[in-house]
């Protein structure tokens, strides 16, 4: 084109430009802000889901084709997260890699893609043999969770089947689920005090879980993805329901007694115990087949207390089978085996404080994972007295010894005679006696810090401290953005260190299970009172089966 | 006869009876389950009843026909249920049925078992934007006669699921409401007046949003069809066998924020106030309800919704501890001061105890109003005690000591009116109270009859003859098949007792409507510790 015409185009141009300038300059605070949110499972929107911007307060509902938008935002860094009821997001569903909010730095053409997690839900309809509904029987969804290492089942959910025998268990998360059905409570828990002569042949429910086998070991695990809905059509069967019948010896008569009776998953069964309290005499009926244990608690007056009377509990149990109407036993209190146990605290001077120092100890039996037995200790200086405490009343068997501080420290020790109780289980035998528990507690904890980096990068992850000699003391943490973590008041002993993006369902006590992980690991020394740091790189999940 | 009461009798009589059983064969109990609208047999009913403590059940056949055999002689309570029927005892009313007596003599093997079908309420609850809303609470309300009077009361609740849906089932004909109340999911508390320090150190800063007045919101208690108004509550009339769909839209409003000053405060700074809602009369819904301090002795309450809520302020003190109520029609930015009630007065006295009854050690003198205790006090060695101010009103006085069961027989008082164990504090002042104690109850039984025969299953009724506001005072039953009724635990005075049968319907609490069958029932007088027994002539529904 020809020179004037160019200068004449580029002064518009420049003008435009000035006013495209001036333009933005006075809406230079104000720009938009758009998305969507999807379901992370279907790429469906999500309509009526809340989002928020963090430091902002605005919140914006999505309409029902998912979107969204905020006006009016200056500029700047923004993190958005969405809710909605029967969502999860994806922090809550625990993955260490969503550790962090979607961000986007306004202005930006880009649009916003939240994801929410749809929950899963059970449901289904019970009935009796003949195709009846039944109602009020409890329905309950658990799921394994790890906690420190050791496996436990923990309530997910549970309701009530309805007139129609109906029932619903929302917002589970993926995972792995035991569905149990719960027989209604039958004449409540009451305690009469007439015993009958007369004997009935009866029928009942007892506790079943899916797909239908009596015991939760047996019992088929529902795997649920995120999204899922599971659709349950029970069928359970009344069987023979029998009676247990025997006495209690040893009650203090002003002590009153209590007799219960627990199944094999540790539920108490909702039961009319006749009991007559004189005699000790005992009938509980409407037991189904299955293996129990029977507990009689009473409480005694005892004499050497600090305060002269003192009302101490005693209790005896007994586990029984049953498989037809049982009589003729004997639950005797005050017969138990009575473990000693001794605490040498062995902290420096500035470790202490006023406060009373008690270690919780917890004997925790292998046959029945719900009973336990244990007592709060206080600990005692290292010289002079130590104070002797006895957990009464321990049931032969074999049981994992557990301690708790109630103050920071850690525990140095844990034995009986020649037994550490750190790594091996503790085996009370009727009649033998047992060496007491010894256990020493210290406040010279190493202090770890850990860098976690993949491919070179920091980045958040879960970090697994595991101790192959005393498993129970290994740690799981989670690392931030920034891919640090640090941890003190561990026991110096050998650790080895690594990282996963997902480090739930680590089965400490597994050898087996835990090999294929050491190889990439950093093995760490720990001592009293030291400062440690350690960088490891964070495992991808190819690199081990599951 | 009235069900739990009874069972207590059958454990005395079972201890005597249980030899007397092995000694003699027992009785039948029979009868047939029919359907209570069509009269058709229900089949593979479920009956059950208790013997020597324990339930024992049998199924009726095909043709609804059940039988119990050897039974000792006494009298049952008998129930029954069926797939798609309600539980009921026979010819149940109310928490009273008609007892079967069986013996020499009694005919126990015609019994006639009307049941109903049941009528469900069912529903769906959403929200603005049309979605379910879960764990709504969803109460149901039946018209019910509890207290001579019709009024609505509560006769479940449950929760909505995650459909939003929920269900009441098992339900007898009759006339029934449902009201929700939920929270939004997304509400946020926020306080206008009451400013926090910034929370910029916090570790959750990212987490924590600003607070947004877009979130700052309430679902009022709503009625189906979607009213708040209880007025305009809809009433679904239910007949035996009715499936009715009721669901309920509810709408967020913008939560009522208000000033108070002069509340009273616990320890660290906790409010004793708690905010609620009234509905169909003394009824009440807790509202949930968050605090803030704006200045030393004022505050801010947020999260309420608009309209008339009820606020009930504890203060506890050296002497007992009392409630106060503020009933206030509340829009956001009202102010109110919690020193203004209306009118306070000193409410003081003694307590006359029985002659051998000396020691009051532990005891308090109680003032209920409307069933709730408002405000207690401590009662001293000497028999007298004192409130802290006392707001003016009705209240009924009780006293409480532990391990005594001696009852307030009547009140005097100076400053204030009395009407049986009632006061009226009408004004700011002193009220001096003087409380007499009694001690005894007494108990009246008989055969009621009708035309020379003694009738099962009609409503016996003994009424206070002085005609005073003394629900709790009366007393009722339901004869049994022999004809026969107990009435126990009466305190003493001048009493009037009815039968009528088929009288469960009507409005007993009533004297204008019980004129006519109160003049032609009898006429008592009960004493501490009487034992009265009566033949009582029935008298028909006019």
């Amino acid at each position: 084109m020809r020179p004037g015409i160019a200068i004449v185009c580029a002064s518009l141009l420049w003008l435009g430009f000035a006013a495209a300038a001036m333009g933005q300059q006075t809406e230079a605070d104000e720009f938009e802000l758009r998305g969507r949110v999807i379901n992370s499972v279907t790429g469906e929107p999500v309509s009526a889901a809340l989002v928020q911007l963090t430091t902002a307060g605005n919140a914006e509902f999505t309409g029902a084709d998912g979107s969204f938008v905020f006006s009016k935002l200056p500029r700047g860094r923004y993190f958005a997260f969405p809710t909605k009821p029967g969502y999860f997001s994806e922090q809550e569903i625990g993955r260490w890699n969503g550790g962090q909010n979607p961000m986007i730095e306004v202005p930006s053409d880009a649009k916003m893609v939240l994801k929410l997690i749809p929950e899963a839900i059970i449901y289904g309809e019970l009935k009796n043999e003949i195709g009846e509904p039944i109602d009020g029987i409890t329905v309950r969804a658990q799921s394994w969770q790890t906690q420190g290492g050791r496996r436990q089942l923990q309530v997910a959910g549970a309701t009530l089947t309805d007139d129609e025998g109906k029932f619903r268990i929302a917002e589970l998360r993926p995972g792995n689920y035991l569905l149990a059905f719960l027989p209604a409570k039958q004449g409540g828990w009451s305690t009469t005090g007439k015993l009958s002569r007369g004997k009935q042949v009866a029928q009942g429910y007892g506790t079943q879980f899916y797909p239908g086998v009596p015991d939760a070991s047996s019992a088929t695990g529902i795997k649920l993805m995120a999204g899922a809905k599971f659709h349950v059509t029970q069928i359970l069967s009344r069987e023979r329901v029998y009676e247990i019948a025997g006495v209690v010896r040893g009650a203090d008569p002003a002590g009153g007694i209590n007799v219960s009776v627990e199944d094999a998953a540790g539920e108490t069964m909702q039961r009319t115990v006749r009991l007559d309290t004189k005699s000790g005499e005992f009938q509980i009926p409407g037991i189904p087949t299955g293996t129990y244990l029977l507990t009689a608690t009473s409480f005694e007056q005892n004499q050497n207390g600090p305060q002269g009377y003192v009302m101490v509990p005693s209790r005896a149990t007994l586990p029984i089978h049953v498989t037809s109407d049982l009589s003729g036993l004997v639950l005797t209190l005050g017969q138990g085996i009575s473990v000693g146990v001794r605490v040498n605290d062995d902290v420096s001077a500035e470790g202490t404080d006023n406060a009373p120092r008690v270690v919780t100890v917890q004997l925790i039996s292998k046959e029945f994972s719900q009973l336990s037995f244990g007592a709060q200790v206080p600990s005692g200086p290292a010289e002079g007295e130590q104070t002797a405490s006895r957990i009464g009343d321990v049931l032969p068997g074999t049981y994992t010894v557990e301690a708790l501080l109630n103050h920071p420290g850690y525990i140095a020790s844990m034995r009986s005679g020649g037994t550490d109780l750190l790594r091996d289980e503790l085996t009370i035998a009727q009649g033998a006696a047992v060496a007491p528990i010894e256990i020493t507690v210290r406040d010279d904890g190493a202090q770890l810090s850990v860098t976690t980096v993949e491919n070179g990068q920091p980045a958040a992850a879960g970090v697994v401290i595991y101790s192959q000699e005393y498993p129970r003391r290994s740690l799981v943490m989670q690392s931030n953005e920034s891919g640090t973590v640090s941890m003190g008041g561990l026991a110096p002993g050998q650790y080895q260190v690594f990282a996963l993006k997902e480090a739930e369902d680590l089965e400490f006590h597994n050898s087996a299970a835990m090999e294929k992980y050491l190889g990439h690991a950093s093995a760490v020394t720990l001592h009293p009172g030291e400062e440690k740091s350690v960088q490891v790189e964070v495992e991808k999940p190819e690199e081990h089966e599951q | 006869m009235k069900a739990v009461i009874w069972w207590a009798t059958l454990l005395l009589a079972g201890g005597a009876t249980s030899a007397a059983q092995q000694a003699q064969p027992g009785y039948r109990v029979s009868g047939v389950v029919v359907d209570a609208v069509t009269g058709t047999p229900v089949p593979r009913a479920e009956v059950s009843t208790t013997l020597d403590d324990e339930e024992i059940k049998t199924t009726a056949g095909d043709d609804g026909k059940f039988v119990f055999q050897d039974m000792a002689a006494g009298k049952y309570a008998i129930y029954a249920v069926a797939q798609g029927y309600v539980r009921e005892g026979l010819n149940e009313h109310r928490g009273f049925l008609t007892g079967v007596a069986v013996g020499t003599g009694l005919d126990s093997e015609h019994i006639f078992f009307p049941l109903h079908r049941q009528a469900v309420i069912a529903g769906r609850v959403t929200d603005e934007h049309g979605e379910a809303v879960r764990h709504a609470q969803v109460l149901l309300l039946g018209v019910e006669n509890l207290s001579g009077r019709p009024g609505m009361g509560m006769h479940g609740e449950t929760q909505s699921d995650d459909l939003g849906e929920y269900r009441f089932a098992r339900l007898l004909p009759g006339e029934y409401c449902i009201a929700v109340d939920a929270h939004p999911w997304y509400a946020r508390p926020m306080f206008n007046y009451a400013t926090e320090p910034d929370e910029r150190d916090s570790p959750f800063r990212q987490i924590t949003p600003k607070p947004n007045p877009a979130l700052d919101v309430v679902y009022p208690l709503t009625f189906y069809p979607g009213v708040t108004n209880e007025r305009a509550a809809a009433e679904l009339k239910l007949t035996a066998g009715d499936t009715v769909q009721a669901n309920i839209q509810l709408q967020a409003l913008p939560s009522v924020h208000v000033r108070m000053s002069n509340l009273p405060v616990d320890g660290k700074n906790a409010v004793n106030v708690a905010a609620a809602v009234k509905f169909f009369g003394p009824s009440e819904r807790g509202v949930s309800m968050s605090y803030r301090q704006i200045s030393p002795g004022e505050y801010e309450l947020a999260g309420l919704p608009p309209g008339d809520v009820t606020l009930h302020l504890r203060r506890n003190g050296n002497l007992g501890w009392q409630y106060e109520t503020i009933a206030a029609n509340l829009n956001d930015g009202d102010t109110l001061d919690a020193a203004e009630t209306a009118g306070v007065a000193n409410v003081s006295g003694r307590v006359i105890p029985m002659k051998d009854s000396a020691n009051h050690a532990g005891g308090s003198v109680v003032l209920l109003d409307d069933g709730s205790p408002i405000a207690s006090a401590i009662l001293q060695k000497d028999g007298t005690f004192s409130f802290a101010p006392v707001q003016v009103g009705t209240y009924k006085i009780m006293v409480n000591v532990p391990g005594n069961d001696d009852y307030v027989q009547s009140v005097s008082a100076k400053g204030a009116k009395t009407s049986g164990k009632e006061i009226t504090i009408a004004s700011a002042g002193d009220v001096q109270l003087s409380i007499t104690m009694g001690r005894g109850v007494g108990e009246v039984t008989g055969v009621a009859k009708l035309d020379g025969k003694p009738t099962a299953g009609v409503m016996v009724l003994l009424v206070p003859e002085s005609g005073q506001a003394e629900e709790e005072n009366s007393r009722m039953d339901q004869s049994d098949s022999d004809g026969s009724f107990a009435l126990r635990g009466i305190f003493p005075g001048k009493y009037r007792l009815v039968a009528i049968e088929d009288g469960w319907d009507l409005e007993w609490g009533s004297r204008e409507l019980m004129k006519e069958y109160l003049e032609k029932g009898e006429a008592l007088q009960i004493f501490a510790n009487d034992q009265k027994k009566v033949v009582l002539e029935v008298q028909r529904k006019k």
